[in-house]
């Protein structure tokens, strides 16, 4: 139990390590505009709350559209649904500006563009959840010849109203600590709390101030997220077909969303591929910027996964499953620069303190993506070890590796690719380009953006190479041991 | 699993090992270490960091290291945070509005340049003791050569331009700034938030960098936006395309000054001063012209060169160092507007 405990306390220090650096070195002062502070978070509501409403509208559509293709099919498009969380930010911005032009600032630019990137995984999420929760009842409907429409109104809506309200909490979540999004097409109604953090530090330097904010944030969504708790999701079983139940309209969106996607982001890549040949005077660089992403990659993923099993062996403790539930991360702003005044910063420890900061922030996010509903799973059989006595490595060489390593391997694989496109947090630790994705920044910044755009192609395989490397090790192994 | 674990171990040591031998190559000779903070495009490679390192290090036996910082204010916050620590011998891209800011909580060594030969628009930026200009820029709009043309600042109410003009952040970006300060000294504060929240509905000015701006420009080049008066010169050098134009306007135009300083901490003092020596000579100001695409602080670079055309017919404000408390009471104004307006 001792071994536990200890797991457990490391992970809340270690996930509020960067509000009590913070507050150790730039201690708290009682000036804060309170005026400001609310103002500021009813546009992060109601720019979340929105991004939220359309992702799960366009989710819906897309798992429809998912459930009525064949499995080769729609391994596909589920792949291209999940493409924008693998691209930084900037692109998916940059890439809806080239369609939609004037593009609308303010709350609804920034609810349309979260929409464009979350609404996939909701997609590819929901799909999963109506052919483990209606599997049975769709085959009956078949049976006793039900409409579609009665089904979806009598069966569908009150069978999954609960994973509505999960997914709806999980966007929102992410939505509310989203940065560079309403930073970019915020305006003035979208002034988020994660843009007044930046602001806070960047304009005047008020580290009190953007430490409160912080923290009040924290509060607010556990606040929330208790209130969500309560709510019962149904556990699926295992997954059967519902073909009859699906629009191909919905896949037929997916893919012209891949086409449109694919050529705004393909126009600027090959206007930068005739640049191209710039970048072979660069290939040391090249060649450490590659090897330095797939470090913080590699190093990233591996830290999320001790992260998830670590989480795993100390659920015994409610407090520590509700926390994680409620947790959100501090700022980029603030984490980078928390991870920056602790410790020395010369020599390689930026190498180390990047994947740390990294597996910080995107900690809460990949164990809301999933790892809950795994966790929830595994309790019984957890508890029972331990009453039989076996101890904390017994219990996870035996009874919680063998069933979690697919999803585990899966998530840190996830974990990996985000951090190969990370540039925001790289940039406040790092002391030079050394990853592709810095690289990317600063051409951004010395007018190429052609070039930027093809450089962003290594980020991306990069990317690719982690994910796919973490995710065909659970897939093999999986494969060896049926 | 054990192969897994194995793999992601071997990959890990193997790429750790790959970025120290990196870095230690550099790290094994007895050289000094000049330890220059700088912004990220002053030091990639197709900034002037790279080239002045390659020049110094020649004369000097020693070894230029770099610290980056995406923006003053982002290396500022570093520079307070462990500059000592680590040893900060020379910070370069401060513009006029850092100052006030760099001298809260930091001490600079004082500096004298008093007498090399400089333009006439960055006379008044000698004032200070501490904070050497390198290179300058005046800002404006710039479009395509036959599309949309603003003459003075009233032109961007025109319904013509609506949805069509790219402006910086005030609170996030320099330039962004500087656009708010020449609107509030053109038209005084008044009359210049009443001009501000007409623009709002027609403008998009909320991108958060000038990077981000110019990357907006490029995906849609039919917009105007608020850039360098040298940026076309990049087009026109770089890209070999001559289709870009900065538009002279009735109001004089904003100046941008570029700092450079030395931290009262510095380890390496009189190496620092001499590189400053480097990048005030005319070779050193060339490097920066070329690569930075700003104008050089000394007279007689730019003779001859295609930067030589660029600011004839045109007149600027007056240089000033705003306050801190200006400032913020700009901004502040500025975000009251917004949130009343909403856009």
């Amino acid at each position: 139990m001792k071994a536990r405990q200890a797991l457990a306390y490391f992970i809340l220090f270690f996930l509020l390590s960067p509000f009590l650096i913070l507050i150790w070195k730039f201690p708290l002062h009682p000036h804060f505009d309170m005026n400001e502070f609310l103002w500021a978070l009813k546009n992060t509501f109601i720019q979340a709350s929105l991004s939220a409403a359309g992702s799960l509208i366009l989710g819906t559509w897309a798992a429809l559209g998912l459930i009525s293709m064949s499995p080769k099919v729609r391994k596909i498009l589920e792949v291209i649904c999940l493409a924008p969380n693998f691209l930084p930010p900037l692109f998916t911005l940059l890439i809806a500006f080239y369609w939609v032009d004037p593009f609308p600032t303010g709350v609804i630019g920034v609810a349309l563009i979260h929409s464009m990137i979350n609404f996939g995984l909701v997609g590819v999420s929901l799909s999963r959840s109506i052919e483990t929760k209606l599997g049975r009842m769709a085959d009956l409907a078949v049976v006793e010849g039900s409409t579609r429409f009665h089904f979806l109104k009598k069966v569908f809506v009150p069978t999954l109203k609960n994973d509505y309200a999960e997914l709806f909490l999980f966007i929102f979540s992410v939505c509310f600590a989203s940065f560079s999004i309403p930073l970019i097409v915020g305006g003035g109604k979208g002034t988020t709390l994660e843009v007044l953090v930046y602001e806070k530090i960047r304009l005047s330097m008020d580290w009190s101030g953007a430490v409160i904010i912080s923290i009040l944030q924290l509060v607010i969504l556990a606040f929330l997220v208790r209130w969500f708790v309560r709510l019962k999701t149904p556990v699926g079983e295992n997954p059967r077909q519902v073909r009859w139940l699906g629009f191909k309209s919905g896949a037929w969106m997916i893919i012209l969303f891949a086409i449109l996607f694919l050529i705004g982001y393909l126009d600027s890549v090959i206007a930068g591929a005739q640049a191209a040949v710039q970048l072979l005077d660069w290939k040391d660089g090249l060649l450490k910027g590659t090897a330095g992403t797939l470090f913080v990659g590699f190093s990233t993923g591996g830290l999320i996964l001790f992260l998830l099993m670590s989480i795993t062996l100390s659920m015994g403790f409610p407090w520590l499953r509700l926390w994680l539930k409620s947790y959100m991360a501090p700022s980029t702003t603030l984490t980078g620069f928390a991870f920056l005044v602790f410790g020395p910063n010369e020599g390689v420890f930026s190498y180390f303190k990047i994947p740390c900061a990294l597996a910080l922030l995107f900690c809460g996010t990949i164990y809301r993506m999933g790892w809950e509903g795994e966790v929830q799973r595994l309790a019984g059989q957890m508890a029972t070890a331990e009453i039989f006595g076996a101890t904390p490595w017994a219990t996870f060489r035996w009874v919680l590796w063998p069933q979690v390593r697919v999803r585990a391997l899966l998530l840190a694989g996830l974990a990996a690719a985000w951090a190969c496109g990370d540039f925001a947090l790289s940039r406040i630790l790092a002391y030079n380009d050394m990853t592709l994705a810095l690289m990317t920044e600063t051409l951004m910044s010395t007018y190429r953006l052609g070039l930027a755009s093809f450089l962003s192609v290594g980020v991306l395989l990069s990317a690719l190479f982690c994910f796919f490397t973490f995710w065909g090790f659970g897939y093999v192994d999986r494969r060896k041991s049926s | 699993m054990k192969h897994f674990f194995l793999f992601l171990t071997v990959v890990f040591v193997g790429l750790f090992l790959f970025n120290l031998n990196h870095q230690q190559k550099f790290t094994t000779d007895e050289k000094p270490i000049l330890r220059v903070y700088a912004y990220n495009s002053f030091t990639s490679k197709w900034g002037p960091g790279p080239v002045l390192k390659e020049m110094f290090e020649k004369q000097c036996n020693c070894r230029i290291e770099f610290a980056e910082g995406s923006n003053a204010g982002i290396l500022l916050q570093k520079l307070k945070i462990e500059g000592e620590g680590l040893g900060a011998d020379l910070v370069i891209g401060l513009d006029q509005l850092d100052l006030p800011k760099a001298l809260e909580g930091l001490k600079w060594q004082q500096l004298n340049f008093g007498k090399l030969d400089w333009e006439d628009q960055i006379k008044p930026a000698l004032g200070n003791n501490y904070f050497v200009p390198y290179d300058w820029g005046a800002l404006t709009f710039m479009g395509q050569k036959d599309g949309l043309a603003p003459h003075r600042l009233d032109d961007l109410l025109d319904p013509a331009f609506k949805g069509r003009i790219l402006i910086e952040d005030p609170r996030t970006s320099s330039p962004g700034f500087q656009f708010l300060h020449w609107v509030i000294q053109s038209k005084g504060e008044e009359a210049g938030f009443q001009f501000l929240e007409k623009l709002l509905p027609q403008a998009n000015l909320g991108i958060p960098s000038w990077s981000a701006a110019i990357g907006l420009f490029n995906k849609n080049p039919g917009q105007i936006v608020f850039t360098y008066v040298t940026s076309p010169l990049y087009y026109q050098l770089e890209e070999k395309r001559s289709d870009r134009v900065a538009f002279g306007m009735e109001e004089a135009l904003p100046l941008q000054v570029e700092f450079l300083a030395i931290p009262d901490f510095c380890r390496r003092c009189e190496l620092s001063e001499k590189f400053v020596n480097l990048i005030l000579s005319p070779e050193g100001q060339k490097v920066l012209m070329h690569k930075n695409y700003m104008m050089p602080v000394l007279k007689g670079i730019k003779d001859e060169t295609p930067f030589s055309d660029v600011l004839k017919n045109r007149h600027f404000l007056n240089f000033e160092i705003p306050s801190t408390a200006d400032v913020d009471h700009l901004i502040k104004k500025w975000g009251e507007l917004r949130r009343e307006t909403g856009s």
